[in-house]
């Protein structure tokens, strides 16, 4: 019975195929979500509506038709059904974890190992080595050739998917880092680093893949160009995706440091504004965000100016108010 | 009309080609370990994408203990003309097929892998023979409009049944079995699949058997057409005119 996509001698139609293990695996996520958001709750109506759009991009990207072009037929549709499911499915599942559910779930020893996974570096390399290693040839002409192989490569991908997105958006909030280095990480292991293989794919001489050279055509698109298609996929079809992230990641960190300065206008004047610095310097630092200001301060106050406004803002009865 | 394949041995085809198909030259055509696959009967077809493996010798086809001779067949091409296969060709290193313009999987995967390999520059000149064995439906209009979706310099011949049958005996290819379930005009033709090469000393000493892949390809026929062994042009044969 063929219960998962993999590759077939069947040549291409259109005519639907049925693959009972996807649906069986994908009724099974759905009812652990719902099980979940019910017991623990604090799901708002958007992560609900996140979870079933994560649940949708997962389900397209398994099934047939694209399931299983990828697994026998294409080069270019197995390039597709990874950018779906680790930069759709997987970003939209993160997002829809409602914190208090997380933390309720991961009680436990399990925060830990999530912290861990959170960190960019590790995530980062994690995220590449499935890239690179589902994407060999030697792994694709393996494992796409057994429904178990193509359900374990599958697998990789989604978990390697969630970890790409945890340090971006996870649950927990103290385990994201700051949004410059999100927007980093960002960019380096999801957009600078696919570069590599897909160049690979994009100028070989000869189809990688002897799974898709020798598989039944698809309409009149060569080994070659499919494979070609694959290697330009892999390069730039997720910058669509990636790139608003990543400019989203900065212009947050832009607007962080705007609200900072903000916070204390005298600052961002002559010296003659250094009693207004210095009357705000409460206010930030009971907000914890005084970085901005002592960078802004070295730069344009030598220390003993410093100390005295650090003294002359002691002495007064509280935060001066503006 | 081709053979059909009865329902009551539909089974059969589930069973190594050579059991039902044995001509000469056909035991070295089989491969060990190829595989069965799927419902449809062009798998008769000697080896798979996942297993071929090539030879000791280094070719990536099957190379052969005993070279077959360029076998006497005289078909038409696709203008109507005679086409002595052997005098055509002569000489001269040649890639023979037999297969079926509406052939869903094989057919179209190893003529556009044919002409991928031959269009690459420093490709060695080859004349690459299609054999249509659907004379119902492979009119010489339909080979001709089929092979040029690939390489228009790609010969196309046809015949009558009775002709494309001799002609396979000749080449040592089983003749073709049509799978008429569900009877109606999509029927599929099982086929052999394997791909004959004759060097220019009229001898096919390489054949390959489907799964053999673009790379190994061209450095084989590279390997072909510089095989000084093979491409001594024999002696005119007794009774021919010089």
């Amino acid at each position: 019975m063929t219960w998962w996509c993999a590759s077939s001698e069947l040549s291409w139609t259109w005519a639907p195929r049925a693959y009972p293990g996807i649906w069986i695996f994908m009724l099974g996520v759905a009812i652990f979500g719902v099980v979940a958001a019910r017991r623990h709750g604090g799901a708002s109506t958007r992560q609900r509506a996140l979870w079933w759009a994560g649940l949708l991009a997962l389900w397209v990207a398994t099934d047939w038709p694209l399931g299983a072009l990828g697994a026998g037929y294409l080069a270019s549709a197995h390039m597709l059904q990874y950018l779906l499911y680790t930069f759709v499915a997987a970003p939209l599942l993160v997002l829809s974890v409602p914190e208090r559910l997380a933390r309720q779930s991961l009680s436990g020893g399990l925060v830990r190992p999530l912290a861990i996974l959170s960190r960019p570096l590790l995530a980062g390399v994690l995220v590449n080595v499935v890239l690179v290693a589902t994407h060999a040839p030697i792994t694709v002409d393996a494992l796409r050739t057994s429904q178990a192989g193509s359900f374990g490569m599958d697998l990789l991908w989604l978990a390697g998917g969630l970890i790409l997105w945890l340090p971006i958006c996870g649950p927990l909030p103290e385990q994201r880092p700051s949004y410059i280095a999100r927007g980093a990480y960002l960019f380096l292991a999801a957009g600078v680093i696919p570069m590599i293989p897909g160049g690979f794919l994009t100028f070989a001489d000869f189809p990688l893949y002897r799974l898709y050279e020798l598989a039944p055509r698809v309409g009149s698109i060569s080994a070659i160009t499919d494979q070609q298609l694959a290697g330009a996929l892999m390069k730039v079809g997720n910058l669509p995706l990636v790139w608003p992230v990543i400019g989203a990641m900065f212009w947050r960190a832009a607007q962080q440091e705007r609200q900072a300065e903000s916070a204390a206008p005298g600052l961002a004047g002559s010296p003659a504004g250094v009693g207004v610095a210095a009357a705000g310097q409460h206010q930030l630092a009971a907000h914890g965000e005084r970085a901005a200001e002592h960078q802004w301060l070295d730069e344009h106050i030598s220390e003993t100016t410093v100390d005295e406004i650090f003294d002359q803002s002691a002495r007064s009865d509280g935060p001066v108010r503006r | 009309m081709l053979r059909t394949w009865p329902r009551s041995r539909r089974a059969d085809l589930k069973a190594p080609p050579d059991d039902r198909t044995a001509k000469r030259g056909a035991r070295v055509l089989r491969r060990p370990g190829a595989r069965r696959r799927g419902r449809c009967p062009s798998h008769l077809v000697i080896a798979d994408r996942h297993r071929h493996q090539g030879t000791d010798d280094g070719y990536a086809g099957v190379l052969l203990d005993e070279p077959l001779p360029r076998p006497e067949f005289v078909l038409h091409d696709t203008s109507g003309t005679p086409y002595d296969f052997a005098a055509e060709t002569a000489g001269r290193l040649t890639l023979l097929f037999f297969g079926y313009t509406s052939c869903p999987d094989y057919c179209p995967l190893q003529l556009a892998m044919l002409d991928q390999v031959l269009e690459r520059p420093g490709a060695p000149q080859v004349t690459v023979v299609f054999v249509g064995i659907d004379p119902d439906r492979d009119t010489p209009e339909v080979v001709r409009a089929y092979l040029d979706r690939y390489n228009s310099r790609f010969v196309g011949l046809t015949g009558t049944a009775a002709q494309i049958e001799a002609a396979q005996e000749a080449a040592g290819v089983p003749p073709g079995v049509a799978d008429m379930d569900p009877p109606g005009e999509d029927y599929v033709i099982g086929h052999g699949a394997q791909i004959i090469a004759y060097s220019p000393d009229d001898l096919a000493h390489v054949v390959y058997p489907y799964g053999v892949r673009q790379q190994d390809w061209v450095g084989d026929l590279q390997r072909l057409a510089s095989e000084e062994r093979w491409n001594a042009r024999p002696s005119p044969r007794r009774g021919d005119q010089s």
